[in-house]
């Protein structure tokens, strides 16, 4: 199979699990599981390797306590099905058996705040940094482009702790120039004020600063939370943290914990989700309207701020 | 064999009520009734534990029996005296398994998740073109959990041979009689038209313990063994009695208890 490495045109799940496909063929140890769900890149795996790719079904406790089965006995196991299923369901299990063993377990959760809007609020993430950022061993990755979704691939493939990739799908535009993972990125520099934000998201946030004193941070591991991001910002007047997540428990919080615990102290506004259910449908566009993450509605959130 | 391994039982049942009644907390019950179990995996040469490349994976899913399994370790030297008088203590040994303490694979605490794991174990196994086994024993109640069934299910379309699963069938939770309620209407019918080696034995008999054990190791199947077990085995009081899952022996009756147990 011919796997490019330009990964500008790639779909963000196909740029990460590319690297997981070709990882796979050299080394055996990896083990791919998946609650049912299809990705490109992995077809070649599946039929290639069979015994390195494994289909549960529609069984995520099971999904989970095997993966750590596996992970136990030296297996680099990379777990991967729609966001809130592979997060929610198993919670306990991923608590419990990849955590409290600490086993290199990474769970991919495919559809990153509402990137399946229109499948109503079961298959929404909004809450799923909130959740997994309690397990403390869990580390947190949520790329924004395809590039950075690339490397998040080497890190995980690298690293011997549990990692939970919140990852988008479809084609995004790209946003960096990478050529090795780094936690956190900044696309536009600032003076006084500064935009902390990470996902695809953030494309928003760049349409709606481009004529604006305001810098942007794309925060790409929340957890840890890259600590040289404090020095860095250390002397601005504003922090806007701007997520796809609900602002309880996501970026916002975690940043805002960080900062408390360091004795820090910013002027913190947070804008994403409010902290509710969502019971209704529609598309991603139309949600981002209602709750004021359109360009429009966040160039306006934003120029109140800076005019505070 | 059948008499040493008594004699073990026997010994293992004492300190473990020598224990409890020191330290005052601790399961007899559901620990009584495993005992012969544990024995003839650590005794009775059912677990290849000791294999310097690849030992057999065990985990003790119904972990609140743990004060037995740590009677066992201390006996052979895999955990020292001093560990297993830190059992009841604040920091030391406590009233489930985790992998810091030598001897143990697996964390416990939250029933249901062991055959999912053993699955996993089963897998690596294979894909590792070796032969350790995982093994593990589940409680009763505990096969209520629909992660159980998840796991028989994937076991099954799978055909990870490298597992065996043995029930502590008690007929005692924590607070109710199980009878032969639909999950063990079905475990007979189900499990062998799913593959599996099924069979149910008296878990107190070691001729049957271990009989079975080598018959699941040359079945080339999942194996899944019912073993109908007295709760609070060994003393007679405490058969079959409810308070027994977690009371603590006065005085009087724990004389009684050692004389049964001599």
């Amino acid at each position: 199979m011919n796997i490019s490495n330009d990964t500008s045109n790639k779909d963000m799940r196909d740029a990460f699990f590319d690297e997981i496909y070709l990882s796979s063929m050299d080394n055996k140890n990896i083990v791919v599981i998946t609650n049912d769900m299809d990705i490109f890149s992995l077809r070649e795996l599946k039929t290639q390797r069979p015994n390195q790719f494994i289909n549960v079904g529609v069984a995520e406790q099971n999904m989970i306590n095997i993966a750590s089965g596996l992970a136990s006995m030296g297996m680099k196991v990379i777990i991967y099905g729609i966001a809130p299923f592979v997060v929610y369901r198993c919670y306990e299990q991923i608590k419990f058996n990849i955590c409290s063993m600490n086993l290199p377990v990474t769970i991919v959760g495919i559809g990153s705040g509402l990137s399946f809007a229109f499948d109503g609020p079961t298959h929404h993430a909004i809450q799923d940094i909130s959740v997994m950022s309690a397990l403390p061993e869990m580390q947190i990755l949520n790329p924004s482009d395809s590039a950075s979704a690339k490397y998040c691939s080497d890190l995980v493939l690298n690293s011997e702790s549990p990692f939970y990739v919140r990852m988008d799908k479809g084609i995004h535009p790209k946003i960096h120039d990478l050529n090795k993972y780094e936690p956190f990125k900044i696309i536009k520099q600032f003076n006084n004020n500064v935009i902390l934000s990470s996902g695809t998201i953030i494309n928003n946030v760049i349409d709606s600063v481009k004529d604006k004193d305001i810098g942007i941070i794309d925060v790409i591991s929340l957890k840890p939370f890259p600590e040289q991001i404090f020095d860095i910002i250390k002397d601005v007047e504003n922090v806007i943290i701007i997520e796809e997540h609900s602002v309880t428990g996501g970026l916002g919080s975690i940043f805002s914990d960080q900062a408390n615990i360091l004795n820090l102290n910013f002027n913190i506004h947070l804008i994403g989700f409010e902290n509710k259910q969502i019971l209704e449908y529609g598309s991603r566009e139309w949600f981002y309207n209602k709750s004021g993450l359109d360009v429009k509605s966040l160039t306006k959130s934003i120029d109140n701020i800076l005019n505070g | 064999m059948e008499n040493k391994l008594q004699i073990i039982s026997n010994q293992i049942r004492l300190k473990v009520l020598e224990i409890v009644a020191a330290k005052k907390i601790g399961h007899i019950g559901g620990t009584f009734s495993c005992v012969d179990l544990l024995v003839s995996m650590y005794y009775g040469g059912c677990l290849n534990y000791s294999d310097d490349n690849y030992p057999d994976k065990f985990i003790l899913s119904k972990g609140h029996a743990c004060l037995a399994l740590y009677v066992i370790l201390n006996d052979l030297g895999l955990i020292t005296n001093e560990k297993l008088d830190s059992y009841g203590q604040d920091g030391g040994l406590g009233g489930q398994l985790d992998i810091g303490i030598n001897g143990v694979d697996w964390n416990t605490g939250s029933l249901g998740h062991a055959l999912g794991v053993c699955a996993g174990i089963a897998h690596s196994s294979k894909l590792l073109n070796k032969n350790y086994k995982a093994i593990t024993i589940l409680g009763d109640a505990e096969c209520d959990e629909g992660s159980v069934w998840e796991a028989i299910l994937h076991i099954s379309d799978f055909k990870l041979t490298n597992l065996i699963a043995i029930v502590d069938r008690n007929r005692l939770s924590v607070t109710e009689v199980i009878k032969d309620n639909a999950v063990f209407k079905l475990l007979p019918v189900a499990l062998p038209k799913l593959g599996w080696f099924y069979k149910e034995i008296d878990g107190h008999s070691f001729t049957e313990i271990i009989s079975a054990i080598q018959e699941s190791k040359i079945a080339n199947k999942p194996s899944f063994i019912v073993a109908n077990t007295i709760k609070g085995k060994g003393v007679s009081y405490m058969e079959n009695e409810l308070k027994w899952h977690h009371s603590v022996p006065t005085k009087e009756q724990l004389e009684i208890a050692y004389k049964e147990l001599r």
